[in-house]
């Protein structure tokens, strides 16, 4: 594969801290920092006719078979650009699986094959067709190239559902950062803040599950997820509102994890002086899902004493107490200035600035809510869409992450966690309280 | 209305300029009447509403008024506004 010197995509800061995140799970055995989203289709697609899409759309976004390299000019990493010839990615691979646990497995196998990121892997195809005669679509990408965002808007553009798919160009799906709107001799102060931020969290530093059991820890993750049925999902969301406040489901949700991890850990008879969960925010325009091939989003670290832990409301409140003065201190702004140096400086040492302010963690737990799947993943090539996941790997330390979203009108939460940290038992025994808790305590 | 209070016009002349350039995408049409939540608003882009108002307007809006009924449109945010300059 050739590469031309005009075909250079820069990474933004926020897609160079997936990249340390990256360096640092791979240093630890681990696949790499890497996500799916799992659609379950209502019919049988096969291995050719995905490649055959595939090709066409490969064709008109490089990006998908892109190397990172840091050379002279520029001396920040870029993404460099295949040329025309044929790229070996993205690939499809086809799975017949046999009964249930089988096909659990084959997913955490997936889930834990990495990518081969250097010869231009960043997105893979699994297809895994179930006796009853369905297909399962699983794509698997490297969270350098794209957030979750990007992702969903590629498969939208993947399975033709998404209006415009066959118009967009490369260059619309990179236009539109964030970091262009701010001003450029004002990142540099703005990021100061976002450091100070993360001091004064780290006067109560967190403790990791990981970190706490690392020395017999076996690098591969498992997962399970909950759901909810359109009843119970229509019950959670009127307690978030009632709760947490109007557009505020977050709150209620990362309240309901902070405090069952905060049980987990105390049955578990570990003491952490502080909990910190790390809250993402999409810097996309609203009404639009561009850019599509890079991180936009901004990091916002919240910290809760254990003492409010053991109180649901105490949690809510201490939450949107800090994300109202994030948004008043403009600490989406300079955190967004902070990871853009990550750019200027080898990635791993923007981590390791955070990593040594939290006595080698990041935070205790890691958490998302992508919301509601978009309009165009309820059909994917001609095939209606009757189920999705998020699947995604978490960094180690702390190795422990929840998502929560919706599709078709339930709610659904995948717990992921480095295999070895946590039972099976143990994992549903989690979820299961954590939906009580929801439900405020009604029975699910 | 207190000294240096603005009109209504103005106050939703102004949500209007927030909205479209800092919240919105371009393509999105944003008009006084348009359902925000229903164009893609989210909670961070409630937030950053409020924290505007709170800056241009010096009002800060009462938790029980942060409802979909108030914030859903500019016209409505721009009334409720209207609403609590008077009462200062």
């Amino acid at each position: 594969m050739s590469f031309s010197k005009t075909h250079k995509v820069p990474l933004n800061g926020a897609d160079c801290m997936m990249l340390a995140f990256d360096h640092q799970m791979r240093r630890l055995g681990f696949a790499g920092n890497q996500a799916q989203i799992v659609l379950g289709l209502s019919g049988r697609l096969s291995g050719s006719e995905l490649e055959t899409r595939l090709h066409a759309v490969r064709a008109r976004f490089s990006m998908l078979a892109a190397r990172i390299k840091r050379g002279l000019r520029p001396w920040t990493p870029c993404w460099h650009l295949p040329s025309a010839d044929k790229p070996a990615y993205p690939r499809v691979r086809s799975h017949e699986p046999g009964d249930e646990d089988d096909l659990h497995r084959i997913r955490t196998d997936f889930l834990n094959h990495p990518l081969d990121t250097r010869g231009g892997e960043l997105v893979r195809f699994d297809l895994v067709h179930t006796k009853a005669g369905n297909t399962e679509v699983i794509m698997t990408w490297s969270h350098m190239l794209m957030d979750v965002s990007g992702a969903q808007y590629l498969l939208g553009i993947i399975g033709k559902s998404l209006q415009g798919a066959d118009q967009y160009t490369q260059a619309e799906l990179l236009s539109g950062s964030y970091i262009e709107r701010l001003p450029a001799g004002a990142r540099l102060p703005q990021a100061g803040k976002s450091f100070a931020r993360v001091d004064e969290l780290a006067a109560c530093p967190p403790v990791s599950l990981y970190t706490h059991a690392r020395r017999s820890i076996a690098p591969r993750f498992d997962y399970r997820v909950v759901s909810f049925s359109p009843g119970q999902t229509g019950a959670i969301m009127a307690q978030a509102e009632k709760r947490g406040g109007f557009l505020n489901a977050s709150a209620f949700y990362i309240a309901a994890a902070m405090v069952q991890f905060y049980q987990f850990l105390q049955a578990r008879q570990i003491r952490s002086p502080g909990y910190v969960v790390p809250l993402s925010v999409d810097l996309r325009k609203k009404g639009t899902h561009l850019p599509v091939f890079t991180n936009q989003a901004a990091t916002l670290l919240c910290g809760f004493a254990p003492d409010r832990l053991e109180d649901f409301d105490a949690v809510m409140g201490s939450f949107k107490q800090q994300t109202q003065a994030a948004v008043r201190q403009d600490l989406i702004e300079s955190n967004t200035c902070a990871m853009e140096l990550a750019r200027f400086i080898p990635a791993r040492m923007y981590a390791a600035k955070i990593r040594k302010a939290f006595a080698g963690e990041i935070a205790s737990l890691v958490f998302a809510n992508p919301g509601d799947a978009p309009a165009f993943l309820y059909e994917f090539m001609g095939h209606g869409v009757t189920s999705m996941q998020h699947v995604p790997t978490v960094v180690v330390p702390p190795g422990m992450g929840i998502v929560f979203y919706t599709f078709s009108g339930c709610l659904h939460i995948t717990l992921v966690y480095v295999e070895s940290l946590i039972a099976k038992d143990e994992a549903e025994s989690f979820l299961s309280a954590l939906g009580n808790q929801l439900l405020a305590d009604r029975k699910i | 209305m207190g000294d240096g209070d603005m009109a209504y016009d103005e106050v939703e002349d102004a949500l209007l300029a927030f909205l479209r350039n800092e919240i919105f995408d371009p393509g999105v049409e944003i008009r006084a009447d348009t359902h925000l939540i229903a164009a893609g608003l989210d909670s961070f882009s409630l937030l950053r509403i409020l924290v505007f108002i709170e800056k241009t307007f010096g009002l800060r809006i009462p938790e029980a008024e942060i409802n979909e009924d108030r914030m859903s449109t500019v016209k409505n945010m721009a009334g409720l506004i209207d609403e609590l300059q008077q009462n200062t």
